[in-house]
């Protein structure tokens, strides 16, 4: 099973698109490690919802805190907020790099011809505004903005590079003409289509449907998450942030009503499960993995990553991280990525059914420490907090093989100097 | 050194870590508290009822105009119940919204005092579902034409179920107490029926009554002296009981609901003042959001 898997891994490892992505990634990582610290800072001590803002009342000694989050506010939009333009920026360099005619105009077309396709609704009105970056120019947009930059570069590749033997260079701009209107095209045919067919999408219809607040449903909703997060997508349970969970919303009234979090009727719901003990550090438990590389890893590189980025991981803000490990796309990491949180939720609402630990069910402030979520949740159920710290424990060593096996994987890999 | 550096940097960590822990118990507990005393009495939906012939989207435009000039957008639920008894509901409850807006209709939306019963023990039913779902204590009523109707009886026959529960404001649009009759010299038998049980009516509840008009005696559709038969069941019963009259442009009987005066007493009337500000959150998710 492990040596399938290693062989499998070290296969795809081995193609030049996989290398392309993961240098991509890479080349991302200094863009996320700012905007996760700013963002974890902006979030937990600005933020009127942050933990540090709440807990340790921060608008009673600082006067002029909001004005300094809207401020930096832009910073997040400026670096986390373009995660995925520049993924398509990076990958349309890189797919043109291997053959010594670098393009920059590559780069460029695919940056600003994203940018085009997913400009949201305003830019139908004629407008363009930077303030307008959707969700798939950030974070969820990695996998699209990586799929689109080699969609470019192959472009380019294919048509623009063997003309410059001719002397050619101007064939180029066409290509780029096209290409951005083409993208023009797509965005606004989208936007038309929803306007007039009224359809809600997709991911928010399976939204709903996991979040009805029963066992089954929390459990399948954070599997989706976690595997949609790996590929660089957008999980089913990040989609409703303006709305009050009805579920959510109901086990708390009957908290206060009856005043015990005990037998409140969606006990195995997202917020007393997912968000309590599933992304409990970070998206697919990555702080588990952090512990794990500096407990029995070689790579100093994951470990000066780890250095950097714990902080605003602990905070929330496991962006910089996620991208500086090599996690995301990594058919290693997806096993255990998928399943330490599904253990987490599977372990917890085992505890909840036997009524050794009560759901959590009170208002969290945004950007709280993982472990300390389920027990501010649970109005501070010891039990709750204990849990959080054994079941980390648990999932450190889940990661732990997976890491020993990455490290054998990289040592192969660096024996073939070809691989670059 | 650096094994000193090292023991340092670990007892910090502890310490600091106590440090959170102990914050987040305190902060917790007194964030609980705070909700226990005002969550309940914060959360108070306006509950609208829409007169014969029309649906649960009646008020759109309505709620659309509030929102315009209101400090925090109000939600708009539509909960809807069919003759089979089922209720379904559509829309959701924005996040720091302590007044949504809940449209009840019904598919039986016919006029005459016999759907008005029926549609009466039909609002009783969604009324559970949606207490059940939000578990709010109190609440605000609007019911535009036959809606007052359903209300007074809603008030008068089912509201004693509901004792923890209190309407704080009632507000009718237009409502022909009396039906099409312009005189209350010839009482209807509904009318008859709803002073007759008056003395159910909750003691400390505050009662507009407004009427449109587009002639001199009739706002088109209802007479004026019908809806001025409401003082019969609700002076000396309620609170306050307060006759208002709305005339020239759109005091029509159907353009009440998004009459400007009519939503300039619904803001400063029905809803709950806006507190002195706890600042800003738009709640709209920002690009770099995911965790």
């Amino acid at each position: 099973m492990k040596e399938k898997l290693f062989e499998f891994s070290y296969k795809i490892r081995s193609w030049t698109f996989t290398e392309l992505v993961r240098e991509t990634v890479e080349r991302l990582f200094p863009f996320a490690l700012i905007g996760s610290v700013l963002t974890a800072f902006r979030k937990t001590v600005l933020d009127d919802y942050g933990f540090i803002n709440n807990v340790f009342d921060v608008p009673s000694w600082w006067k002029n805190y909001e004005f300094v989050d809207q401020y930096m506010k832009s910073f997040s939009h400026l670096t986390l907020g373009i995660l995925g333009v520049l993924a398509a920026f990076f990958m349309a360099e890189l797919t043109l790099k291997a053959t010594k005619h670098p393009d920059y105009l590559a780069g460029l077309t695919a940056a600003i011809g994203y940018l085009l396709l997913f400009t949201p609704q305003g830019f139908t009105n004629g407008k363009v505004q930077l303030s307008a970056l959707s969700k798939y120019t950030g974070m969820s947009g990695l996998l699209l903005g990586i799929l689109f930059g080699y969609l470019i570069g192959r472009l380019f590749l294919r048509f623009v590079v063997p003309k410059y033997e001719g002397n050619q260079k101007n064939i180029g701009i066409s290509v780029m003409g096209i290409v951005l209107a083409l993208a023009l095209l797509v965005n606004i045919g989208i936007s038309q289509l929803y306007q007039s067919t009224l359809t809600t999408d997709f991911l928010t219809n399976i939204s709903d449907m996991v979040s009805t607040g029963s066992l089954k449903m929390t459990v399948l909703g954070t599997f989706l998450t976690t595997t949609l997060r790996w590929l660089g997508l957008r999980g089913v349970f990040e989609v409703d942030g303006e709305f009050a969970s009805v579920v959510d919303t109901t086990n708390m009234m009957y908290a206060l009503k009856h005043h015990s979090v005990w037998s409140v009727p969606y006990p195995f719901s997202e917020q007393s499960l997912y968000h309590s003990f599933g992304v409990f550090g970070g998206v697919g438990g990555i702080l588990a993995l952090a512990v794990a590389i500096y407990w029995v890893s070689h790579s100093r590189h994951d470990k000066s990553v780890i250095r950097l980025s714990l902080i605003p991981t602990l905070f929330g803000s496991g962006q910089g991280m996620l991208v500086g490990l090599p996690v995301l796309f990594n058919p290693i990491y997806v096993i255990p990525f998928i399943l330490v949180p599904v253990v987490n939720v599977l372990l917890a609402s085992f505890l909840i059914m036997l009524k050794v630990m009560p759901p959590a069910v009170y208002p969290v402030p945004i950007a709280t420490p993982g472990p300390l979520i389920g027990f501010i949740g649970s109005g501070g159920n010891w039990i709750e907090l204990a849990f959080g710290v054994g079941i980390f424990a648990l999932d450190v060593l889940i990661y732990m093989p997976f890491v020993k096996l990455d490290n054998r994987l990289q040592a192969k890999l660096g024996e073939r100097a070809d691989v670059i | 050194m650096k094994k000193y550096m090292r023991k340092g940097i670990l007892i910090i960590s502890v310490f600091l870590t106590l440090g959170l822990v102990w914050a987040s118990y305190s902060w917790t507990q007194n964030n609980i508290k705070e909700l226990d005393s005002f969550y309940n009495s914060k959360l108070s939906p306006v509950i609208l009822i829409p007169g014969s012939s029309a649906t649960v989207n009646r008020f759109d435009g309505m709620v659309a105009q509030v929102n315009k000039s209101a400090p925090k957008r109000h939600s708009l639920i539509k909960v809807k119940v069919w003759n089979n008894g089922q209720v379904t509901m559509s829309g959701k409850k924005l996040k720091n919204d302590n007044e949504p807006f809940i449209v009840v209709g019904f598919e039986n939306n016919k006029d005459g005092y016999k759907n008005i019963k029926e549609q009466a023990a039909m609002f009783d039913k969604a009324f559970d579902v949606i207490q059940n779902k939000y578990e709010f204590n109190n609440y605000k009523a609007i019911g535009h034409s036959n809606g007052g109707l359903i209300y007074t009886r809603f008030l008068e026959q089912y509201a004693d179920n509901y004792q923890d529960i209190r309407m704080k404001k009632l507000l009718t649009l237009g409502t022909p107490y009396n039906f099409d009759e312009t005189s209350v010299h010839n009482k209807t038998q509904m009318l008859s029926d709803f002073i007759k049980h008056k003395d159910t009516l909750p003691e400390d509840l505050t009662v507009y009554a407004l009427a449109g008009t587009q002639t001199y005696s009739s706002d088109g559709i209802v007479p004026e002296e019908s809806v001025r038969a409401g003082k019969y069941i609700y002076q000396d019963q309620v609170k306050n009981f307060t006759e208002i009259t709305v005339t020239g442009d759109q005091a029509q009987h159907s353009d009440l609901p998004t009459n400007k005066e009519v939503l300039g007493i619904i803001t400063q009337r029905m809803l709950d003042q806006p507190q002195p500000p706890k600042p800003k959150k738009d709640g709209t998710e920002q690009p770099g959001d995911d965790k």
